[in-house]
């Protein structure tokens, strides 16, 4: 009977496949530099680097690893710019500096590994040691691609400002000027084009709010795309100036227009501004929206 | 021995988690397990293939909403009962194929699924093991192959201080060509018209030698599918003016099948013996 439950065990346990959790635990026999450690990040790529370069020129020197002469002085250099990336990295300059670009240096190193076997595959030891290197860079990598994702969320997400045609052609036409390549984080900037009718405004000569005529704007949206408390709760901020005109009185009336999240309002007047005109987003319960966002951005 | 596939998958109504039944009807012997946020198909022989999902239709989704103004002018003259199927087209294929943030939007999407799937070969294969032992496969349909396409390009670009890790790449139903004269057209600035069906790939420090990123692609066609008629198939041959893009090229004789089961990936691609054998081809397994 025992016998019987141990097989049962053993069958259940064979037959549970095997998950491997490549995000929660790390794929190389050694840790991974994380990158928010600021100097402590490249100190410890820095250890990396020159663990896996001597094993490496160990190798070349030992002929268990070869280099024709023109790939042996591009090696050279090589490692030359990766060493002097490293030295250029201070406390000072750790928080400032762009791992991005110490890796695009040292993304080289790999090449030069594989090509000492003749393009073949480097001996598990070395592999072993490229493994954590190449795996920050990936996660690395994914930070600034999340961070990308995060930035266009913020300036096309649903907290954005809505757009015409007019505005989204003219917002396009100006983010394609952005040249092919790598990661293009969004504009801050957004254009405002629009002829906005406003649900209501408020008359300071007849003390009465009255619906709104049309009102012109030309004007640029800003988006805050920091992490802060600040641009967490503004989200976006934008000004334009306005031009309605008042039918009623047959008036010309001139201002700007304020727009935070989604709620616009603005001031207009026409000359000499003895009495101006306030006008405010049509649906009032928007500012129940830009409440509930507000305490969302202080983090309550 | 594992394997990881990445499915983008086409416009229209697609739900999160399509793609895995589009992996069960192209591996129907294999179970489908999930832990956490790992999706797997185990084989019978042991084997087990890593599914990730390219999702982006709550992007255009969001974009549709930021731009409902005009989108609502367009489509809200429409009689009532096409409104829906031609506002998800239209909207769905605009955005993605012509507006610049939008195919960032998703492509940066597509990049994150390639770096997690690197990032997860590597665990499968363990920290002495190059993780190219581990072969990558991606699967796309319809505009998911524009997103896999310029995915993969920008994947290149942005991924190129390494190695790349090359993938198997099979399209069905490619929209490249009437895309691409679109984009080339309207002079948007998308790798499909600026660089054509190229393969797109990194070039090796130490050998100067170009290494692409797709390693073996395969493009299919259903004679049924009705956006074959606005193909240039010429595009896709070798040797013409497909600039080395696609390695094979299979137009499968479907019979008649009405739209949309004809165009789907679900009730044709993978249920068709002959394209279903082209796809498995293609994938290496």
């Amino acid at each position: 009977m025992r016998r019987l439950h141990i097989y049962v065990v053993a069958l259940a346990l064979a037959t549970v496949p095997t998950v491997p959790h490549a995000q929660d635990t790390s794929p190389c026999s050694v840790a991974i530099p994380s990158s928010g450690d600021g100097m402590a990040y490249y100190d410890h790529l820095e250890r990396l680097f020159v663990r896996l370069d001597s094993a490496f020129l160990a190798q070349l020197q030992s002929g268990e690893a070869t280099l024709d002469d023109a790939t042996r002085t591009r090696f050279d250099e090589a490692r030359m710019h990766v060493v002097e990336a490293f030295d250029r990295i201070t406390n000072s300059r750790a928080q400032r500096f762009s791992a991005l670009a110490l890796f695009d240096e040292l993304g080289a190193y790999p090449d030069f590994v594989g090509a000492g076997y003749g393009g073949g595959t480097p001996p598990a030891a070395l592999q072993e040691m490229l493994c954590p290197i190449s795996i920050a860079y990936l996660r690395l990598l994914r930070e600034e691609v999340d961070e990308h994702g995060r930035r266009l969320s913020i300036r096309y997400g649903e907290d954005s400002e809505r757009l015409n045609i007019v505005e989204m052609l003219l917002n396009e036409w100006t983010a394609s000027r952005a040249p092919m390549g790598k990661l293009r984080d969004p504009s801050s900037w957004e254009w405002i084009l629009r002829m906005q009718t406003l649900g209501y405004q408020y008359r300071r000569d007849t003390r009465a709010l009255q619906p709104s005529f049309p009102v012109f704007q030309l004007g640029t949206t800003y988006y805050f795309y920091g992490k802060g408390r600040f641009a967490r709760t503004v989200h976006h901020l934008g000004l334009a100036a306005a031009y309605e005109r008042d039918v009623t009185n047959q008036r010309h009336l001139v201002g700007a227009m304020l727009h935070i999240q989604q709620f616009d309002i603005g001031v207009l007047c026409a000359s000499g501004c003895r009495d101006h005109v306030v006008v405010a987003s049509r649906n009032f319960s928007l500012v129940g929206d830009a409440w509930a966002n507000l305490r969302k951005g202080m983090g309550r | 021995m594992a394997e990881i596939l990445i499915i983008a998958h086409g416009m229209g109504h697609s739900r999160p988690g399509d793609g895995y039944t589009w992996a069960s009807l192209l591996y129907p012997t294999a179970e489908q397990f999930t832990k956490d946020t790992r999706r797997w198909l185990q084989f019978p022989d042991g084997r087990q293939k890593y599914l990730l999902e390219v999702f982006y239709e709550d992007v255009n989704e969001t974009l549709r909403n930021k731009y409902s103004q005009l989108w609502d002018g367009v489509t809200g003259q429409l009689p009532e009962q096409c409104r829906s199927m031609v506002d998800t087209c239209i909207t769905d294929v605009t955005q993605n194929v012509l507006l610049d943030h939008s195919i960032d939007l998703v492509q940066s999407r597509f990049v994150a699924k390639y770096l997690e799937a690197r990032e997860l070969a590597q665990a499968l294969a363990g920290p002495e093991v190059a993780p190219t032992a581990v072969p990558i496969g991606v699967l796309a349909h319809s505009l998911g192959t524009l997103i896999a396409y310029e995915g993969l390009f920008r994947a290149a670009d942005v991924a190129s201080a390494f190695a790349l890790h090359p993938v198997r790449l099979v399209v069905c139903a490619p929209m490249w060509s009437p895309i691409c004269k679109v984009q080339a057209a309207l002079k948007r600035r998308r790798y499909l018209p600026l660089q054509g069906l190229v393969k797109p790939g990194r070039v090796n420090r130490a050998t100067r030698k170009f290494e692409p990123l797709i390693s073996r692609c395969t493009a299919i066609y259903h004679t049924s599918d009705p956006f074959l008629l606005i193909q240039d198939r010429a595009e896709y041959m070798q040797g013409s003016a497909n600039n080395g893009l696609i390695d094979e090229f299979v137009l499968v004789e479907s019979g008649n099948l009405p739209l949309p089961a004809s165009h789907a990936m679900g009730s044709s691609y993978l249920t068709h013996p002959d394209s279903r054998a082209a796809v498995l081809r293609g994938l290496g397994a």
